[in-house]
């Protein structure tokens, strides 16, 4: 990881902002992502977060992000009661995949643009959603103050809220195993059960 | 020589609103013959799980977890703050005190946080936007007033405003908005 680090500084400026004060507002706020990496590996964390040395951008990533604006705009359609046609969708895929797409010039692009929306057309067919439901919310960025236990403010987005169920959208090149996938987001559900209540007051 | 038995059973439950309680009794009695610690530890142990369970039926006090030591004016500018800082305005929230018939003054009569009303009250002013229409906004997303929105849904309404006045970027990547959120 040190080597990776290392070869990926020299393209990158250097950390703006003073140390002291980016760890201070770490400490102030915590969003689950930051708190599963610290668990994971302290040393990623700092030069994620602290040294903010920028990780190249993957086509995963980029596909994962596409996929998001996609389930994103359709959720927001329903809520309005403006369905989105196929079309449109698509529109809104190409879209997005056009937007900072990271180009290997290999070909590799155009089959992870075509697999991002097989997933997407996978979703709609398997969600068990109809177009007619109202989401509870989307995309929403929601907090929770946890000084009075000592804890910094914990922070988060909630992709989906339906049926007074958390829903996070997550993208894989395989099919994932429930059991392993609840385990690996633990702290993340955990965070987002938390954000939830504080938000709504329900359980 | 007398033989000195002590038992101890604890017990720590799990409570709603992250909470928990414990309970604990210790007893110490004296045997005479070795052969005795047995069927002692053994009816000590029935007794006291007994008296322990017995007693921790009887939770006491419970926090209100919406209420309970948070400091609610702090968390109410930091949570307006963000979503500004999350968009990238860097203008504060505003005052209030346009007398908007979207709600008086008063924050006791919007469920939301009195960080978000005045963000909500802020984007109306400083971008004219209709308050009917906010209104309408509120009732075709979440089938309620402006005023009854809760944390969560005056979130995603103040989104949606942002989005309206040309505040977010459409289609900014998701990754980012994690880092404007997060910073």
């Amino acid at each position: 990881m040190i080597a990776l680090a290392e070869s990926t500084t020299s393209s990158v400026p250097s950390p703006p902002g003073n140390t002291r004060e980016i760890i201070g507002c770490l400490q102030r706020t915590v969003s689950p992502s930051r708190l599963s990496l610290f668990l994971q590996c302290r040393l990623k964390f700092f030069f994620r977060h602290v040294a903010k040395i920028q990780k190249q951008k993957t086509l995963a990533l980029h596909l994962g992000g596409c996929v998001h604006s996609v389930l994103k705009a359709w959720n927001k359609a329903r809520w309005r009661q403006q369905p989105l046609t196929l079309k449109q969708l698509h529109e809104e895929y190409a879209t997005a995949w056009s937007e900072n797409e990271p180009s290997l010039g290999d070909g590799s692009d155009l089959e992870e643009r075509q697999i991002g929306w097989r997933l997407v057309e996978t979703y709609f067919r398997q969600c068990g959603i109809q177009e007619s439901e109202k989401p509870d919310a989307v995309e929403v960025p929601v907090e929770a103050d946890l000084g009075g236990h000592g804890l910094p403010i914990l922070i988060g987005i909630l992709d989906l809220v339906q049926r007074r169920t958390i829903i996070d959208f997550k993208t894989s090149s395989s099919t994932p195993n429930p059991e392993r996938v609840a385990h690996t987001h633990e702290i993340q559900t955990s965070c987002y059960a938390v954000l939830y209540r504080e938000a709504t007051g329900q359980q | 020589m007398a033989i000195v038995l002590e038992a101890n059973y604890a017990k720590k439950l799990g409570l709603p609103n992250f909470s928990s309680h414990q309970y604990s009794v210790t007893i110490r009695t004296e045997l005479t013959d070795l052969s005795q610690v047995e069927t002692e530890s053994a009816r000590l142990y029935a007794l006291l799980q007994d008296a322990v369970d017995r007693e921790i039926q009887e939770v006491g006090f419970m926090p209100d977890a919406t209420r309970y030591g948070m400091n609610n004016c702090a968390n109410d500018v930091a949570t307006a703050n963000r979503h500004v800082n999350g968009t990238g305005n860097g203008h504060p929230p505003a005052n209030g005190k346009n007398g908007s018939h979207l709600g008086p003054p008063q924050s006791e009569s919007w469920k939301c946080t009195e960080g978000q009303r005045k963000l909500i009250l802020q984007l109306v002013h400083d971008h004219r936007l209709d308050k009917n229409e906010i209104e309408t906004m509120a009732q075709q997303m979440f089938g309620i007033g402006v005023k009854e929105l809760n944390k969560m849904q005056a979130s995603n309404l103040i989104d949606d405003l942002l989005e309206k006045v040309g505040k977010k970027p459409r289609g900014r990547p998701r990754w980012q908005k994690r880092e404007a959120v997060s910073s």
